[in-house]
């Protein structure tokens, strides 16, 4: 048994490199090279500080997501932006007391403690 | 109300219990525009200036309605106000942007009869008798 050991291992030898097995160690994968070329690209796209921004284009898909021109929300109007048309018809409370009040630009005849004050609406024609 | 205001005055007003205020309405266009104008800028010098050309144009309304320049000035100087000041005045168009904006603030307030006046409120219409004038005063003063 002892001396058929050598004649085996130089059987197991000649098997072995008649093997197919025998390529997988010796070529490499091609599927390593272009993994290998996509991380280059990959990397190359990597943005560097200070560099210019990348212009964003929109794909379809992100232009779907867009608000629709029509659905403009409508601004209600507020109480202070709320006119009555018919407000300036009648006199305001303001305007009510100029008939007793200071009578800016007015001249006036007597005292101005008078208990009395006569407006006189006139025309000089 | 020129009839009837010297009998106000002596009644009413010298006695402390009426004052007069005048309120320019703009009927006639810019012969009514100019007469009151030019009463406001002698008033800014004198307000008893301004009462004396009051009662003058009152008391000669036909000669307002062919009245120029000269002639405000005129009325001006006579009234014993400052001649260049009064044409100053009347010129840039103060007197006329005080009257127009009174005369506005009056068609807000809605009276539009001529003459209307307003006695502590109480409306009155068209020319009186000093008698309905002492009437409204006389409410008044109650």
């Amino acid at each position: 048994m002892k001396r058929s050991f050598p004649l085996l291992f130089l059987l197991a030898l000649i098997v072995a490199a008649c093997s197919p097995t025998s390529e997988l160690t010796t070529t490499v994968p091609p599927t390593l090279e272009p993994a290998t070329e996509e991380a280059k690209a990959l990397e190359s796209e990597v943005q560097q500080p200070g560099a210019a921004p990348t212009e964003v284009i929109p794909t379809e898909s992100s232009t779907e997501t867009l608000s629709d021109p029509t659905d403009t929300p409508v601004i209600e109007p507020t109480e202070e932006t709320a006119v009555d048309p018919t407000a300036t018809l009648a006199p305001t409370a303001e305007e009510e007391t100029i008939f007793n009040g200071p009578y800016e630009n007015t001249y006036f005849r007597g005292s101005a403690a008078a208990p009395v004050t006569l407006i006189d609406y006139s025309d000089f024609l | 109300m020129l009839g009837a205001e010297p009998e106000i005055i002596a009644n009413y007003v010298d006695r402390g219990l009426v004052r007069i205020v005048f309120w320019p309405m703009l009927d006639h266009g810019n012969a009514s525009l100019n007469a009151h104008a030019a009463a406001d800028c002698v008033g800014r010098q004198s307000t008893d200036a301004f009462w004396v050309v009051h009662d003058r144009f009152f008391a000669n309304q036909e000669e307002l309605w062919q009245a120029n320049r000269d002639y405000f000035v005129a009325a001006a100087v006579a009234a014993g106000v400052d001649q260049a000041a009064f044409e100053e005045c009347f010129d840039n168009g103060t007197g006329h942007a005080t009257v127009t904006e009174l005369d506005s603030i009056r068609r807000g307030l809605g009276v539009f009869n001529r003459p209307t006046f307003d006695i502590n409120g109480q409306l009155l219409i068209g020319s009186q008798p000093f008698s309905v004038f002492a009437n409204f005063i006389e409410a008044a003063l109650q």
